[in-house]
């Protein structure tokens, strides 16, 4: 029982541990966004996190609309309000699905990928070479990233929204029935401008939380290349972890409290 | 000649582990420094020391008669600037051509535009020997050998008073890294640097060596000139040092 106790003393100890290190990351890339010098890797990382996602959450955003109108109308046709299940979409996409959606696809593609970049280069010693050329390596690697998650993931966000509505705008009118006004009137009826900046605040937390914590594994990253895997693997399941816990978080306070 | 770096009473703790511990010695200016020691003796850990990428458990560093610990952000930075650092592995940066890797300082701290820092990339390059095709290469298109041509050149170009070389001779053929030892004691001359030199080769250390620290455990077992050792060491290699002639 003791050693029960003591093991998830321990592991509760590290992951408070663990993020405070993330939010000192976190706060130290945010107070160099300013000092950011090369502003041509800013768009080289918008390209990178959100032109190469946008086509893979454009897909998933559309599939999701449409599962959404699948699962809902059948529901709602058994009370006859089917017509329903475009407010059902919208809001659940711009409330919780779009942002957790597409913080999860970014931090699976583009969070491994920092890791793994970052990771190479502390592991070469290219991070020492910045630091012995008098280079911050937080505002050269970090704060870039940052400000293009923070364009990037945004931008998306809308996108898939809009996309998601298609989707379900397909099943809702050609396969379930409903009027194409009427599920477009329903789509934007119920959802007001809390429910889009509360939906865009997430995303901003989200891009945040993936940009330092897979920055983070990577200028941890020691021993050779199975540290490099390990640390792409530890920013994937580390983001995915504190977003839905983050998620929960923001929730909570704007629907709940 | 001045003291140009001096280190008292360093120690240094990485995990539970003391990596360095009560480190003393001095650099004179325009002198060529070796420090020598077996694998994982603390010889690379020293050195990243003194540049600031570790940061001492106790102890001071002076470069340029300038206490490190007590220096800012900008204040140290104007010391970095003054310092230039050949890493083992080389350490170019991947994404870049091999112009960008050396003119790196300027890219990234001046104005200056880019077919300017290009040209002195270039004309860095042919004074190492390589040729100016090489510019526009990827570090990945290079042998070990111009990598480590590239990487000198990228220390160099910020006209730095020191040069820091981690292992320069290790990964290398034979010749290769004899007309690498070469081109350091070359560049200690022409461009008039201080040099110290990490190796645990000793025809390295015989070659550029003035002076030699040997250090095992974290700890300075031996120090002194190429007369001194001579003299009072009996380290087996100390003598595979002295051994190799006079400097």
């Amino acid at each position: 029982m003791n050693g029960i106790i003591e093991t998830s003393y321990s592991k509760i100890l590290s992951l408070i541990n663990y993020i405070g290190s993330i939010s000192i990351l976190a706060f130290s890339s945010l107070k160099r966004v300013l000092r950011v010098k090369k502003r041509e890797n800013i768009f080289k990382y918008i390209n990178e996190i959100g032109s190469e996602s946008i086509f893979l959450v454009g897909i998933i955003a559309f599939l999701t609309g449409m599962v959404l109108v699948m699962e809902t109308a059948h529901t709602l046709k058994k009370f006859g309000a089917e017509m329903y299940s475009g407010g059902l979409v919208s809001i659940s996409m711009i409330r919780e699905l779009g942002p957790v959606l597409i913080a999860l696809i970014v931090a699976g593609k583009v969070g491994a990928s920092i890791a793994a970049e970052i990771g190479v280069m502390k592991i070469t010693e290219q991070i020492d070479v910045l630091q012995v050329m008098a280079v911050d390596p937080i505002a050269y690697l970090v704060s870039p990233r940052v400000i293009a998650g923070l364009i990037s993931l945004p931008i998306l966000f809308i996108l898939s929204f809009f996309i998601s509505i298609i989707g379900g705008f397909f099943v809702g009118v050609s396969v379930v029935g409903i009027p194409s006004g009427v599920f477009l009137y329903q789509s934007f009826k119920y959802i007001g401008i809390k429910d889009l900046l509360v939906g865009l605040l997430k995303v901003m937390v989200f891009s945040i939380i993936i940009i330092n914590v897979s920055s983070y594994e990577g200028l941890n990253a020691y021993g050779g290349a199975e540290g490099v895997g390990n640390a792409a693997t530890y920013a994937v399941v580390s983001s995915f972890f504190l977003i839905i816990f983050s998620n929960l978080i923001i929730t909570g306070l704007f629907y709940f409290v | 000649m001045g003291k140009i770096i001096l280190v008292k009473n360093l120690s240094l703790q990485l995990g539970d582990r003391y990596v360095l511990q009560d480190i003393n010695f001095e650099v004179e200016k325009g002198s060529s420094t070796v420090i020598i020691g077996p694998s994982g003796s603390g010889k690379t850990v020293l050195i990243k020391t003194i540049v600031g990428i570790f940061k001492p458990l106790k102890g001071d560093i002076f470069i340029f008669g300038q206490n490190i610990k007590k220096l800012n952000e900008d204040g140290f930075k104007k010391i970095r600037e003054r310092i230039g650092m050949v890493f083992q592995n080389s350490a170019l940066f991947d994404s870049l051509t091999v112009w960008e890797n050396v003119g790196f300082y300027y890219l990234y701290h001046t104005k200056k535009n880019k077919e300017e820092i290009k040209k002195m990339a270039i004309e860095i390059l042919k004074k190492l020997g390589l040729d100016e095709k090489v510019a526009d290469m990827m570090p990945e298109e290079l042998s070990g050998g111009m990598k480590k041509r590239v990487s000198i050149a990228r220390a160099l170009i910020s006209k730095p008073e020191i040069i820091f070389y981690d292992e320069p001779t290790t990964g290398i053929d034979p010749i290769t890294s004899e007309n690498l030892t070469d081109l350091i004691k070359k560049i200690h001359i022409d461009f008039n640097t201080t040099d110290i030199t990490v190796t645990h080769d000793v025809k390295l250390a015989n070659k550029i060596g003035e002076r030699l620290i040997l250090i095992d455990n974290g700890k300075i077992i031996e120090a002194g000139t190429y007369y001194e050792l001579k003299e009072k060491s009996n380290h087996p290699l100390i003598r595979s040092y002295v051994e190799g002639g006079e400097k």
